[in-house]
């Protein structure tokens, strides 16, 4: 196919889902964005922490200019991995967006296919539809970093800051950024513009992969006993793949979970259990997201926790800052997860219309449906969040007393922590069920039921 | 009393006319056909009888219900209640089993979902479905999807069923023995039975037929 | 035999001749047997014997001579009494169904009762048809359902008839001293 002809076919297509679009773009900039703070949190000049047992004078690693935080080279790892984890759920949801709308691509590829496109101009088809959104969300990174710099910068007060002045460096960043965003979209779109029928690894490998995983998190950290730098490094690789994993778990998980459902008595799980079948995908992604929001919200609370008990410790302050970008960043983790599967939620609306018209034809009503919704987004979001929490909170408890015999460690916050986190995501539900009010009623119109 | 009884009913959508001043009754134990060309208005008219469609003018009363004057969710309920719905195109829940689909009814009236499966095992066995329980809409058959269908109607004994081209992609014999399950098992119970079809195999089940055109009734015959 | 009545209704639209009514018997069913000329004589003989038509002009212009035929009061009395009835639903060889059905249309007598009637007779025989006695065997099911398939047969194409060839409005096809009223 000529790119002419590519090109034309693209066009309609774009102009038809600008949502999807912008979504790309928007997650794409927030990414970009994070991608070039991580860069910049680099130049910040570092000190290492003389290793533990020496008697090197500690207060040289004190910068008046930035936080503490990130003038330690080894904490400043674990603020890039924490920031690089944002945006990888940035990419989550961007990618989400991507796959969107995938009913009706897949009905035009198919239409497209018998007059004679090859898999492979349909393959160049979804690529260029979403190559432009990669690019357009390449450069919104640009002024996205910029916002995050002067939150990060110079609105705060100079021992909390978190990054340098800008400097031409930032610019190459940008600017070699625009091109690699616009080739992973272009990427994703290719992915999502194939129908790839891949055989689903069986639970036991996802099983064995989440051993591994967990034994890695536990053991990674012990390999680099001594040496504080590696250790964080390490510490970081293990919790980024065990994220991975939960998000490559999630999938399965949801599938399993569905199905449970399915098989339970009471009639609101049998029915939600389809749903959260259908969309077993996305709300694993959404579960894998929130499993991270919540083991970062639950290790931050106990952190917190310690500090407040030694209140009159020293680098208290500089901890706040890490608790308080911990606590954000969870956040947006999780409104990304949930935006997830919102948007997965709003497509299944779509190309599901007349399943649901044929629902409600048989006497289910709106406020049915809406339990179902609700009830699918509950086994999708608050497992995870409450396990990531637990597990989190109590394991970072366990870890931090383990070394140190005299120490304690004080995990109360998590009483606090945890049922106003599970409230949030409670309202946070209630919300998209009511945001996907209009849609669903909609969907169960009985004109869905006309055509074949 | 009459179970279904309409006065007067219209129905457009937007500037489309599909029925004008329409006028019937069906009684109790009863079996009528509505035929008529394609676009007369027959979905239209059992949709209306139904509740799926909310009533725009005259007045509709089915099993005791005034449907003109019951909103979404009271009609909702009047359906679970009520009637037996085998729809044209598409009617199963894609992401339901067959087995969750036939218990649907069932299911939406409260009954512990292992009587619900049991009696959806039951239907799937009358009808003639020979599949797994478990197996997802998308991976039936047309024909298969319609006696699915069709069990789905039954399973709640309904007072008024209602079929909407119940046997259009059924090969002759099972189009046959599905429609005998369908009307002998409602006529027994005392209720009644509405058939919407182009078959004329179809409409001579019937006891009386009414035949549509251009939105409003042509004739009515008595068969039998 | 209802060609008596089929000339009838070749009458009901206007006076004609001999040759006009063979020249409109063959445009209500080309691609049949032409109607032969003696046969129309005969028949209108047969038809002025009875009462049923009369002779209302002799036309002589140039060629041979031609009697011009109409329906009286008695002929359109025979024909709607013909139509009131709904042919015989045999389903096979159902010459009489054709017939009744295109002389309905192109007379425009009672087209609605005429299609009720013949649907209601149809679907009552198939009705029967389908109640397949007790202890008929598999043979005799098959004779029943290939009985049932023409009937079928037989009402979709009074359906289709019914679209192609849709009557017309008013009911000019009978002379108006003889129009009863609606
Ligand atoms: N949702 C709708 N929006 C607009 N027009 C509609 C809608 N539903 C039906 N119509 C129109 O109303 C008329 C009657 O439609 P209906 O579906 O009742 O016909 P039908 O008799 O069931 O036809 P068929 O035999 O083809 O199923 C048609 O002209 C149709 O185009
Ligand atoms: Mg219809």
């Amino acid at each position: 196919m000529k790119p002419a002809t590519l090109w034309l076919l693209a066009v309609p297509n774009v102009r038809a889902s600008r949502t999807r679009a912008a979504l790309v773009a928007m997650g794409t900039a927030a990414a970009g964005g994070l991608v070039l703070v991580t860069l910049a949190l680099f130049r910040v000049p570092a000190f290492a922490l003389p290793p533990r047992g020496s008697t090197a004078n500690y207060s040289i690693s004190y910068d008046p200019r930035y936080a503490g935080i990130v003038t330690s080279a080894e904490t400043r790892i674990g603020v890039a991995t924490a920031v690089l984890l944002v945006a990888g759920t940035a990419l989550v949801l961007a990618w989400q967006a991507v796959s969107s709308g995938s009913a009706r691509r897949h009905r035009r590829d198919q239409a497209l296919t018998t007059t004679g496109a090859t898999p492979g101009d349909l393959r160049r088809l979804g690529a260029i539809e979403t190559a432009v959104a990669g690019a357009v969300g390449g450069l919104l990174a640009g002024p996205v970093y910029l916002l995050l710099w002067f939150v990060l910068g110079p609105a705060q007060p100079a021992t909390s800051r978190l990054l340098p002045a800008l400097a031409p460096a930032d610019l190459i960043a940008w600017a070699c950024l625009v091109p690699a965003s616009a080739a992973l979209a272009a990427a994703a779109g290719a992915r999502s513009g194939t129908q790839l029928h891949r055989r689903p690894l069986s639970g036991w490998w996802w099983l064995a992969l989440a051993i591994v995983a967990l034994a890695g998190m536990f053991t990674l950290p012990q390999l680099g006993q001594g040496d504080r730098q590696l250790q964080v490094t390490l510490m970081s690789v293990a919790v980024t793949l065990l994220l991975l994993v939960a998000l490559a778990c999630g999938a399965p998980w949801a599938r399993g979970k569905a199905s449970r459902m399915s098989r339970r008595g009471r009639t609101t799980d049998l029915l939600a259990g389809g749903g959260l079948r259908a969309l077993a995908g996305p709300a694993g992604r959404a579960a894998g997201v929130l499993l991270g929001a919540g083991l970062t919200t639950g290790v931050a609370t106990v952190i917190l926790g310690n500090i407040l008990r030694q209140a009159t410790d020293l680098g208290s302050g500089g901890h706040l800052t890490g608790i308080v970008l911990a606590a954000v960043a969870a956040g947006l983790a999780a409104l990304a997860g949930l935006a997830t599967i919102t948007l997965a939620a709003v497509d299944d609306l779509l190309t599901n219309r007349r399943g649901l018209a044929a629902m409600a034809a048989i006497g289910a009503d709106l406020a049915l449906l809406q339990a179902l919704q609700r009830r699918r987004l509950r086994a999708a979001t608050i497992a995870p969040l409450v396990s990531g929490l637990l597990i989190g909170g109590l394991g970072y408890g366990a870890l931090s007393v383990a070394g140190e015999p005299a120490a304690s460690t004080d995990a109360w916050p998590l009483l606090i922590v945890g049922p106003a986190a599970l409230a949030l995501l409670l309202l946070a539900n209630a919300g998209i069920v009511r945001l996907l009010r209009s849609r669903t009623r909609e969907a169960i119109d009985p004109a869905n039921l006309r055509v074949a | 009393m009459s179970t279904v009884q309409l006065s007067g009913v219209s129905h457009a959508y937007g500037r489309t006319q599909a029925l004008s001043d329409v006028s019937l009754t069906v009684e109790p134990g009863e079996v009528v056909a509505v035929t008529g060309p394609s676009g007369c208005g027959k979905s239209t008219l059992l949709m209306l009888t139904a509740g799926v469609l909310r009533t725009q003018s005259g007045r509709i009363v089915v099993a005791g219900t005034d449907l003109a004057g019951a909103d979404d969710a009271a009609r909702a309920r009047f359906r679970r209640r009520a009637i037996g719905l085998v729809l044209q195109f598409g009617q199963l829940v894609p992401d339901l089993s067959v087995r969750d689909n036939v218990a649907l009814p069932l299911l939406l009236e409260g009954h512990r979902s292992a009587d619900a499966r049991a009696a959806a095992d039951g239907w799937l066995d009358r009808v003639g479905l020979d599949v797994e329980p478990d197996t997802l809409p998308a991976d039936l058959s047309g024909g298969q999807a319609q006696l699915a269908a069709g069990a789905r109607a039954l399973v709640a004994g309904p007072q008024l069923l209602l079929a909407d081209e119940p046997t259009a992609s059924l090969d002759t014999n099972s189009g046959r023995a599905l429609l005998d399950l369908l009307v002998k098992t409602t006529v027994q119970a005392g209720g009644s039975v509405v058939l919407v079809s182009h078959d004329n195999a179809v409409a001579a089940r019937a006891d009386r037929e009414i035949r549509l055109r251009r939105g409003t009734i042509a004739h009515q015959v008595a068969l039998s | 035999m209802s060609l008596t009545e089929l000339h009838l209704a070749l009458l009901a639209g206007a006076p004609r001749h001999g040759y006009d009514i063979k020249q409109e018997h063959d445009s209500w069913f080309p691609d049949t047997r032409p109607l032969p000329y003696g046969q129309v004589y005969a028949t209108l003989a047969r038809l002025q014997r009875d009462g049923l038509a009369e002779v209302v002009e002799t036309r002589v212009d140039g060629g041979p001579e031609r009697t011009v035929y109409a329906l009286t009061a008695k002929g359109s009395a025979r024909l709607r009494a013909w139509l009131a009835e709904p042919a015989a639903p045999t389903g096979v060889g159902a010459e009489e169904i054709v017939r009744k059905t295109v002389s309905a249309l192109h007379t425009g007598i009672d087209v609605s009762g005429f299609v009720a009637r013949q649907r209601a007779a149809h679907l009552r025989r198939i009705r029967d048809l389908q109640g397949t006695p007790p202890g008929a065997g598999p043979a005799e099911r098959l004779v029943r359902e290939h009985l049932i398939a023409h009937l079928d047969a037989d009402l979709r194409w009074l359906e289709l008839a019914t679209e192609l060839l849709p009557a017309p409005d008013d009911q000019p096809t009978v002379r108006s001293d003889e129009r009863k009223p609606a």
